[in-house]
């Protein structure tokens, strides 16, 4: 067999972006027209107009190319809706079982993707650390720490890039309407810088604010700001009173997630009438706080925990009185989104499991009922042939079908995942604080939308009903109708 | 709808649209012979591709302004591998709706002084 010349098996390759009954009808034809066409060209000799009919042709083949498809698609969709109008009972069902299956995977796993799977929300949060003392033999896992224990932490770590201290307290604010009780969370002068965060307005601590008899002063929270104050663009500098003290507003956070807890205001640790107080400064086991740091660049986790778990020992072998043998006190070093999601991982992780089995059970029902469709649609199908259609063109069709039918699905699992989501993150609330980080992950709408269960089997039945009609469905020049012969 | 806002529901025609039809108001051609006669009356200045070609005559083709011709050439001059085409009846009527439609906006651009009324030799 002669090989065809390469422009001719260039130009050939290049028409095969075209639809398929495009190329039956049109691709012989085609081929001879550019076969014509560059014959003049190469008599004439130029190789710029070699050149230009390359350009031409190109151009030509990629402008007609997506008008032929976008053609087929809306005639293929025109089709399906007539069909699924036509099948009411089975469409409904089918979108109804996939609405179902897509909402409940989409809903579990956007909650799963923002709690366990999303990286923290602050520069460089896998350096984040959280420290825990505890003492296992007496049953407690979270002893807390005092504030020399701190001071001693923070000066002896060799791994850590800085340490700082939080608890959460409840205070009354005066000055704006009636008192109000806020939540206040008391932290380290560098406890921002040390999550990254830069303030919306005004600034966060600074090392003299807590240094103790400072005047005292408080960073808002961006929610309690909007919600209390009507977002005020002029509240840095205002005064409120608390703890029988004049606190002045110095800044306003940003809308980030808070850890460990939600708060409405933040105070230096000098500011808190507890933690100022002379007992909680000079007593070890006056222990109230919570610690977190973060890792030098280059640290790992494990060098970390080394480092802290070696100064929990120098503390329990120089303060023998305050650390007992019997207490099996030491420290524990963990990533701090491993410790903000440690109670919620198992749970989330066996509701993922469930809504996977819902999703399994409503891709065999899909399944199934496709299937028996499939089985009654037999008799179009062999007519669709006898008339001309091609096997890809068959399959391009029930493609359309089921895509349609997963776009429906997924738009109504959207409203079902709507619908459980506020639900869901309730409930997640009280496992993990990344709770309010969840939404809906349009990446995992897409995923599952795409993967209608209906696609695999109907093109596998498809294939497999074509395949083994082969004989009496391939259309024939010039016998168009002798696909039907014996069905008639 | 009527036959005169069926036809107008084709107008404007692409110029490549256009260019086809009027390659075939005077007879039957294949689609080399279309794309050939056409850069010969526009002097070059519109060169079909193959691809463009055949996506215009397919889209022709399915609004029923052109349809296959049954009539071959003589055997000696005829190759099978081709397709004639040719105007139907409504096929002309858009031509003729689409010429009519360029002449009223070349009037409008007459009576505007942008365009001179050519001398006639």
């Amino acid at each position: 067999m002669e090989k065809m010349p390469l422009p001719q098996r260039l130009f050939r390759t290049l028409v095969r972006v075209l639809p398929f009954d495009f190329r039956t009808n049109y691709q012989g034809e085609m081929e001879g027209v550019f076969r014509a066409q560059h014959r003049e060209v190469e008599e004439g000799g130029g190789f710029l107009e070699a050149l230009k009919l390359w350009k031409e042709t190109i151009f030509g083949i990629f402008t007609t190319a997506p008008r032929e498809h976008w053609q087929i698609l809306t005639s293929d969709c025109a089709y399906a809706f007539r069909m699924m109008r036509k099948n009411l009972g089975f469409t409904l069902v089918a979108i109804l079982t996939l609405a179902l299956g897509i909402g409940a995977n989409t809903a579990i796993f956007s909650v799963v993707h923002a709690v366990l799977l999303k990286p923290l929300p602050y520069p460089d949060g896998q350096q984040l650390i959280f420290v825990r003392q505890q003492e296992p033999k007496l049953g407690v896992e979270d002893l807390g720490f005092s504030v020399s224990e701190i001071e001693d932490y923070r000066k002896q770590n060799r791994s850590l890039s800085g340490l700082v201290e939080y608890h959460a307290m409840t205070f009354t604010l005066f000055g704006h309407g009636d008192p109000d009780r806020v939540r206040t969370g008391v932290v380290s002068a560098n406890y921002f810088d040390l999550f990254g965060i830069k303030p919306l307005r005004g600034r966060t601590f600074l090392p003299d604010d807590d240094k103790l008899g400072a005047p005292a002063v408080l960073v808002l929270s961006y929610e309690y700001w909007k919600n209390n104050f009507g977002a005020d663009q002029d509240i840095v500098g205002k005064t409120f009173e608390m703890n029988d003290k004049v606190h002045t507003v110095v800044g306003v956070l940003p809308p980030v997630p808070q850890y460990p807890n939600e708060n409405d205001v933040y105070m230096p640790t000098s500011a808190c009438p507890w933690r100022s107080n002379k007992a909680h400064l000079e007593m070890r086991d006056m222990r109230m706080m919570e610690v977190f740091g973060r890792m030098k660049p280059g640290v790992t986790v494990g060098q970390a925990s080394a480092d802290i778990s070696a100064i929990s020992a120098g503390l329990k072998a120089t303060y023998p009185k305050f650390y007992p043998d019997n207490s099996g006190y030491g420290s524990v070093t963990s990533p701090l989104q491993l410790e903000l999601t440690k109670d919620a991982r198992p749970t989330l992780l066996l509701l993922l499991a469930a809504a996977g089995f819902v999703l399994l059970i409503a891709c065999a029902n899909v399944a199934n009922m496709t299937l028996s469709r499939m089985v009654q649609r037999e008799r179009e199908l062999a007519v669709r042939t006898a008339l001309g259609a091609g096997r890809s063109r068959l399959l391009r069709q029930l493609l359309t079908e089921s895509f349609l039918m997963a776009v429906i699905g997924g738009l109504l699992g959207l409203l079902f995942t709507y619908a459980s989501l506020q639900l869901l993150t309730d409930f997640v609330s009280r496992l993990s604080p990344r709770a309010r980080e969840i939404h809906i992950d349009s990446g995992v709408l897409l995923f599952h939308a795409c993967r209608c269960p209906g696609h695999e089997h109907r093109l596998r039945y498809t294939l497999r009903a074509l395949l083994a009609r082969q004989p009496r469905l391939q259309p024939q020049r010039g016998n168009r109708w002798g696909g039907l012969g014996s069905r008639s | 709808m009527t036959r005169k806002k069926e036809t107008e529901s084709f107008l404007p025609l692409t110029p490549a649209m256009f260019h086809i039809l009027l390659a075939l108001a005077d007879g039957e051609k294949h689609g080399y012979a279309i794309l050939k006669e056409v850069a010969r009356r526009t002097g070059d200045k519109v060169r079909l591709s193959a691809g463009t070609l055949y996506g215009n005559l397919s889209r022709l083709e399915s609004a029923g302004l052109i349809a296959e011709s049954t009539r071959r050439p003589e055997i000696v001059l005829d190759d099978e591998r081709r397709r004639y085409y040719r105007l139907t009846e409504f096929g002309r009527e858009v031509a003729v709706a689409e010429a009519e439609r360029m002449e009223e906006a070349l009037g409008q651009a007459r009576a505007k002084k942008l365009f001179r009324k050519p001398k006639l030799a």
